[in-house]
């Protein structure tokens, strides 16, 4: 017979491999490490099927393995280039800025280093909102919808992550990469 | 009018991951907006063609998913078997078509479907829920929209046609293809595309077009799955 896992994770490969595989591409701008990721990324899955014990998605979770998965990969060889958007001054959710569109695109992949940078210990969920709004410039509600939660548990995530990372930022400044 | 809707909410609408609310306020903004509905078209073209060269995971846990690499290309159906080729056209022409797999553009149904020779000499069109095994000797007939070209593909591999670049004319209707494989022991399900176009075109043209990342619109393809009994 068939092995059930198998056939399960190839069957979630065929609906969103695809999508997975261009979003390590849209992050780390290399296709053969995006590849590598797309592997890591359903292998990891695997590993974690716990985590469908909740309500989300099996998009969802894979989307967040790759975002962790290529970030990982940046973090290894990455330069701080400071530019990413401001980081806001408050937990309070109501205070996260949204991104200006004309801040992100032409500097991904180095804005994704910058991130990568800041989210050392960070976990996928916080990590892929993250990216999600300083990298590809969402909006919170967009955020919100890309992870199935609620606007306002988004704007918690993220401003409690910037609270951190502008520690993060601050060593950073100061001269080290890590 | 630029685009309103970022990637990832565009990939999460194609993947139908986003909630009631959410899908609505897509699908409002796509009605309206030529821009977002032709990045929706690129994505899934994207998608298709990314398939068709990664027709499935490279590894998996505890196992090795090798790419299904035997493949016999000589139509060894026709010859020795030919009555079982004429019942299995005869079932194709007077079947349901309640295929599930049957990817409708338009009004236009396109379908692939894989024929397995049985024990008796005989050969049997596969269901979704059928499983292909080691050793089981398999060949294809398309169902077209109109008069067209056609080529089936595993990965990188092509089946049909069995040989020369040429992609094989088809008229209207169900049309049974020279070209065959056999199924090898490799883990993992089995993925045949089968990729139309109402312009001749010719494998290099395809594969040329499939380095691209995404497909022409002059293509269409539908996939046929079948999972592997060890």
């Amino acid at each position: 017979m068939p092995n059930a896992h198998s056939a399960e994770i190839e069957a979630l490969y065929r609906r969103h491999g695809p999508a997975i595989h261009r979003r390590a591409l849209s992050l780390l701008g290399d296709a053969a490490e995006a590849h590598d990721v797309l592997q890591e990324t359903f292998i990891a899955f695997l590993k974690s099927s716990d985590r469908l014990r909740g309500e989300a998605q099996p998009f969802t979770v894979l989307y967040q393995i790759a975002t962790y998965q290529s970030l990982d990969r940046l973090r290894r060889k990455a330069r701080w280039h400071k530019v990413l958007p401001t980081m806001p001054e408050t937990d309070d959710s109501e205070s996260v800025p949204e991104v200006p569109a004309e801040s992100v695109g032409v500097a991904r992949v180095e804005a994704a280093q910058d991130l990568a940078l800041l989210t050392r210990g960070e976990d996928e969920q916080t990590l892929t909102a993250a990216s999600l709004y300083f990298v590809e410039g969402c909006t919170t509600e967009e955020v919100a919808q890309v992870l199935g939660l609620s606007r306002k548990t988004v704007g918690k995530l993220l401003a409690q992550f910037a609270t951190r990372a502008k520690k993060r930022a601050a060593r950073l400044d100061e001269g080290g990469t890590s | 009018m630029s685009r309103q809707v970022k990637d990832p909410v565009l990939e999460a609408y194609l993947a139908e991951s986003l909630d009631a609310e959410a899908r609505a306020k897509v699908e409002t903004v796509l009605a309206g907006s030529p821009e977002d509905r032709q990045r929706v078209d690129e994505l899934r073209a994207e998608s298709q063609a990314f398939l068709i060269q990664n027709p499935r995971l490279s590894r998996l846990p505890a196992e090795a998913a090798s790419p299904w690499a035997r493949w016999w290309s000589r139509p060894w159906f026709l010859v020795p078997l030919a009555g079982a080729v004429a019942a299995a056209l005869l079932i194709i022409v007077t079947g349901d078509s309640q295929d599930p797999d049957v990817l409708v553009k338009g009004t236009q149904p396109l379908a692939l479907r894989v024929h397995r020779q049985t024990s008796v000499g005989g050969s049997e069109e596969l269901r979704d829920a059928d499983a292909v095994h080691p050793g089981d000797a398999v060949r294809f007939s398309a169902q077209v929209p109109r008069a067209g070209h056609v080529v089936v593909m595993i990965g990188e591999t092509v089946l049909v046609p069995s040989s020369g670049d040429a992609a094989v004319s088809v008229g209207p209707g169900v049309t049974l293809l020279e070209g065959a494989g056999q199924v090898d022991d490799a883990k993992g399900p089995e993925s045949f595309a089968l990729i139309w176009s109402a312009e001749p075109f010719t494998v290099s043209e395809l594969r040329a077009a499939l380095r691209k990342v995404s497909l022409d619109a002059k293509w269409q393809v539908v996939w046929r799955t079948f999972q592997k009994a060890q």
